[in-house]
């Protein structure tokens, strides 16, 4: 009698388990809804978001792309592979680059999550980062939410006053683009 | 490293208590042999002073787990000898955030930003030396010499970055190790110690172990770094350092098998 008690619990416990136990969760497929853009001065070894007045550096500034999935997901797959994605500058740039003008090879993806997103505290290293610039021939079909973090290192002879608008590209022909504010490059 | 719980504390304490109290006779024997197992945390001691990128990128001080078995002969009543093979982990390749710390005291123009968690790398050692036992009526102190061999299982790459202060400009420090036919590394360990004894019943001791081992393996390694930017390559430095060498804390059990 007991024993056959001592059973019967013994499997709905196991029962229980099992029943809560999370299986692996496949990674969704999903749609960009939304792109970020923000500004940091990359001068330090940590970034810092731009002062209310938009001055930086402009051998340091540091752009900060990240994306809104449907579901609020971290990553998903992408139901329309992501093509392209340029920036932009909404003025002169520098000579030979009016507004309007494409400057996405002035900018270099930054390897690693810079301690804007996250870092490890116990060991201060930083994550790499999970983004490679898409094209035609390698599109993205996997976005991270967190994005990415692009250096300007090719950076205007003189000091300029200028916007910035990023713009990503879908297979489909979709494209989203964010634009920062006034950003003065000293 | 938490503090064991209030409870199995008690309990260990209590079970001491138990098996000694059961302990009457001296513990004067003549010749014995016992087996040890121990357990405790050795620290890495290398290079905490080196200014070398890197040693100073690549070395830490972190404690890393190790576990000993010992088989040891007594052959008179203060004379004894015994093998040791000991499994543990050596902080090279460890602790980025004394070595972050190391490479800001430079103040060289520039930002370190490392990618790669704290690292213990395994290895193994086998040793056989020889201890003298001073015999009191409940414990003993034991000063013993060992020499053996190792061998390590190290990273073989290992990548940095460094940002010249006020600007975008990141390098990529690329740390290899420079001997690819030796996967393995090989070296002679040294290590004398001091163990304190407890005799809790007449076959079971426990004791303690403290314990510093030199250790004779070098690793060569080159450190490339390339600027980003431009792809070029500005610096290949090759060198090589010692692995360094440990101190160990240890505790453990005995069971001595036969004695006279």
């Amino acid at each position: 009698m007991i024993i056959k008690q001592f059973t019967i619990i013994l499997s709905a416990i196991l029962l229980t388990l099992s029943a809560t136990a999370c299986g692996y969760d496949e990674i969704a497929t999903d749609s960009v809804t939304e792109i970020r853009i923000a500004p940091f001065d990359n001068a330090g070894e940590l970034p810092k978001s731009l002062d209310a007045d938009g001055r930086c550096c402009r051998q340091s500034l540091m752009l900060w792309i990240s994306f809104r999935l449907t579901d609020y997901a971290d990553l998903a797959h992408l139901a329309s592979p992501m093509v392209r994605m340029q920036v932009i500058a909404l003025s002169d740039f520098d000579e030979g680059l009016p507004a309007g003008s494409d400057i996405t090879s002035r900018f270099m993806l930054h390897p690693v999550r810079p301690e804007i997103s996250m870092t490890d505290p116990d060991t201060h290293t930083y994550e790499p980062v999970r983004f490679s610039m898409p094209s035609e021939q390698e599109p993205l079909h996997t976005i991270y939410q967190e994005g990415a973090y692009l250096m300007l290192v090719s950076p205007p002879a003189e000091p300029v006053k200028c916007r910035f608008t990023v713009v990503a590209t879908f297979a489909d022909g979709t494209s989203l683009s964010a634009t920062t504010g006034e950003i003065d490059l000293f | 490293m938490r503090p064991l719980p209030l409870r199995i504390s008690a309990i260990i304490i209590a079970a001491i208590c138990t098996l000694s109290s059961h302990a009457e006779e001296v513990f004067a024997y003549a010749d014995a042999t016992s087996i040890d197992l121990s357990l405790g945390v050795s620290f890495n001691i290398a290079n905490y002073h080196s200014e070398d990128y890197g040693a100073a990128l690549f070395s830490g001080r972190i404690g890393n787990p190790t576990l000993a078995l010992r088989v040891h002969h007594f052959f008179s009543r203060h004379w004894g000898a015994y093998i040791k093979a000991e499994w543990m982990q050596n902080s090279y390749l460890c602790s980025q955030k004394t070595v972050l710390n190391k490479l800001h005291e430079r103040n060289d123009g520039f930002d370190y930003i490392t990618t790669d968690k704290p690292k213990g790398r395994r290895g193994y050692a086998l040793l056989a030396g020889a201890s003298y036992r001073f015999d009191k009526l409940r414990w003993s102190l034991r000063p013993m010499l060992a020499v053996g061999f190792s061998s390590y299982n190290l990273n073989r790459t290992f990548t940095a970055f460094r940002k010249a202060e006020g600007t975008n400009r990141l390098q990529e420090m690329l740390y290899a190790i420079d001997q690819p036919e030796h996967r393995n590394l090989c070296g002679v360990v040294v290590s004398p110690a001091l163990e304190a004894t407890l005799h809790v019943t007449r076959r079971i001791d426990f004791f303690c172990n403290l314990a510093y081992e030199y250790n004779s393996t070098r690793v060569w390694q080159k450190l490339t770094i390339t600027d980003l930017t431009s792809g070029r390559v500005l610096d290949s430095i090759l060198g090589h350092e010692p692995i360094g060498n440990n101190i160990s804390a240890t505790f453990g059990v005995r069971y001595i098998i036969t004695h006279r």
